[in-house]
């Protein structure tokens, strides 16, 4: 099950193993899985271990879940809009929801990241908020006819959310391997399992209705955030030095540690010294020297007495 | 069974959803929780109000420099144990001089080292079962503690050599332990395989005036409001320290007691501004790009 997923995560920088797998595997028997949103929480804190990660992390869910890649310097709506993945699943949709058609597409999109990051625990907010809902539609109960309609949907829609959320284990592995057959024929059209017949649990709808609120609580719009900085993508360490970097490069040294040599009781000399002494022990120190230097930084800011070095120390960071 | 509930925050803590989900799912599947984040952001809030919330016991080690393992499970008390230890010798001593009284070993018998080991928190949270355990700012340890920690938190057992006791708990029964870090040094990549790591974000304009709420919900609104508004612009000048939670607390705290007037005009004139930036060169520029004299910042 999902066993390509550590290699292609690997592909992206990111350190999964087989441990992965098998914590994966502990999450899902635990129940802590059951929507596309909960696989993406559970594996970003079994992968991501640096917020530096996070950025690749997202990019790596995207290509592999849901076949959306993103280039670099791509937003993650762009990536998005561009994806056979979106289009299927926007024409599903607009077929099933015909009446409003003049949805904006940013507001698709939207709704497509919240369908991506719906995770059990806003199921579970909504379905608790179900009694509460209930309780409501009592009070208006000599509304008109379209009103109840309307209500008669919400009240589907959240008992098959209800049914979602205590899958069995059975289930969802079941679900998972439709997920892995549908990855190995990609140019069947894509895979559109978010929406129809996937792991995602309501195929129309989506938004707020009734107050009742739907879809991802934050998911979603930390994946675009993450996509749009910088801070979440790790340096490219393979960079020349310029000028543009020098700061960072110079900075990044700054934060040095002070280390100076570890005293360490020295038993032999102190029980010689003490002999020698007539039995009187006073502890003798010596300093523990090790070899751990790794790189001197000499920096030599103006002047002209550093000229005839200027080629190797150009040749040194190029 | 630990306890294993979906838990948001109490009404003094706002948790983000993102961290209480994966707090949640550190503690369903019996691992530690490594937070890290810019300082001043909640980290070691977390594991206080969530053991306050739902009355369990919490053990903190706050951890030093000088941190070991002996300190965080438990410490063999050589120098009670050499005196008990004697004591036996002196009492006979004493009999045969012909004294009456006796020294005593406090009820600790040197036959049994179970009473010389004095447990940590360590020690102490594995044994009582569902309590929460924080580990506090990890990242100032010496750097072989990360590492020596690996055994009890992979395979739940800890053994104390002195006296060979040995605690381990089961998966279920593991203590939510919760690890904090200001990412000062890099941690071991097998200590971080071994936890559930969450990374706290800044919270933006809209979640910060909720947590302000829950810290003093007697500011006026108007008041939060302009505080705020500075606050996101003194972060945004991109300062050497650029100020978090716990010092926009402190400063709406400065001037909750005035009405809300004055406490905008306070807020207006960046009176006790100390409270926010912390170094000089911070504070040079703030005055030459907000144009004011730095002399009236000191806090009164």
């Amino acid at each position: 099950m999902l066993s390509t997923l550590p290699e292609h995560f690997r592909n992206h920088g990111l350190p999964a193993d087989v441990r992965t797998l098998l914590l994966l595997r502990r999450a899902l028997e635990r129940g802590l899985v059951t929507t596309l949103g909960d696989m993406y929480n559970v594996l970003k804190g079994i992968v991501v271990k640096e917020p530096e990660h996070m950025g690749p992390f997202t990019k790596a869910y995207y290509d592999y879940f849901l076949h959306i890649k993103v280039q670099y310097g791509q937003s993650l709506e762009d990536a998005i809009l561009r994806s056979e993945t979106f289009k299927n699943w926007k024409d599903s949709k607009l077929r099933e929801a015909d009446e409003d058609s003049s949805i904006s597409l940013e507001d698709l999109v939207s709704k497509f990241l919240d369908e991506v990051h719906l995770t059990t625990y806003d199921i579970k907010e909504v379905i608790s908020g179900k009694e509460l809902f209930e309780k409501n539609d009592a009070d208006q109960a000599d509304q008109p006819s379209d009103q109840d309609e309307e209500a008669e949907s919400v009240e589907r829609k959240l008992e098959k959310m209800a049914d979602y959320s205590d899958l069995s284990l059975q289930e969802l592995l079941e679900r998972l391997e439709k997920i892995k057959d549908q990855q190995k024929d990609k140019h069947g059209g894509g895979s559109h399992w978010v929406g129809t017949g996937g792991i995602s649990p309501y195929g129309h709808g989506g938004g707020a209705k009734n107050g009742i609120r739907i879809g991802g609580a934050g998911g979603g719009k930390m994946a675009r955030k993450v996509m749009g900085d910088k801070n979440f993508f790790p340096i490219d360490r393979a960079a020349l030095l310029n000028d543009n970097n020098v700061d960072a490069a110079l900075a990044s040294i700054k934060g040095v540690i002070e280390e100076s040599a570890i005293e360490k009781l020295d038993v032999p000399q102190t029980i010689k010294n003490g002999l020698k002494r007539g039995g009187l022990f006073i502890p003798e120190l010596s300093s523990e020297k090790n070899e751990e230097l790794k790189v001197i930084v000499l920096i030599d800011n103006g002047g002209y007495s550093m000229s005839p070095y200027i080629r190797t120390v150009q040749n040194l960071f190029r | 069974m630990a306890e294993t509930s979906y838990w948001t925050g109490s009404e003094k803590y706002l948790c983000d959803p993102q961290l209480a989900q994966a707090f949640h799912m550190a503690r369903t599947l019996g691992m530690p929780l490594l937070i890290e984040g810019e300082p001043g952001t909640g980290k070691t809030e977390l594991p206080i109000h969530y053991a306050d919330s739902q009355n369990l016991d919490l053990f903190v080690y706050p951890v030093g420099s000088k941190s070991n393992m002996e300190q965080f499970v438990a410490r063999f008390d050589h120098v009670k144990y050499l005196r008990d230890s004697q004591i036996e010798i002196l009492n006979a001593q004493r009999a045969e001089k012909g004294l009456e009284s006796k020294l005593s070993t406090g009820g600790r018998n040197p036959e049994s080292l179970g009473d010389y080991v004095a447990k940590g928190p360590a020690a102490l949270s594995y044994a009582s079962t569902n309590s929460v355990l924080l580990i506090d700012e990890i990242d100032k340890a010496p750097r072989e503690f990360p590492n020596d920690l690996l055994y009890a938190l992979s395979h739940r057992k800890i053994i104390m050599h002195e006296s060979g006791e040995e605690i381990t708990v089961s998966e279920q029964d593991m203590p939510a332990i919760v690890i904090t870090s200001n990412r000062e040094q890099e941690l071991p990549t097998a200590f971080k395989g071994r936890c559930i790591y969450h990374y706290i974000h800044f919270p933006d304009k809209e979640v910060m005036a909720q947590i302000v709420e829950k810290h003093h919900p007697e500011v006026n609104e108007r008041v939060v409001k302009v505080a705020l508004d500075i606050f996101y612009h003194l972060r945004r000048l991109g300062l050497e320290r650029a100020p978090t939670t716990r010092e926009i607390l402190n400063w709406l705290k400065y001037v909750k007691d005035h009405k809300p007037d004055e406490a905008i005009r306070k807020i207006e004139g960046l009176e006790g501004i100390g409270a926010l930036i912390k170094t000089q060169a911070d504070m040079e520029r703030v005055s030459r790009m907000l144009g004011t004299d730095p002399n009236q910042f000191s806090m009164n």
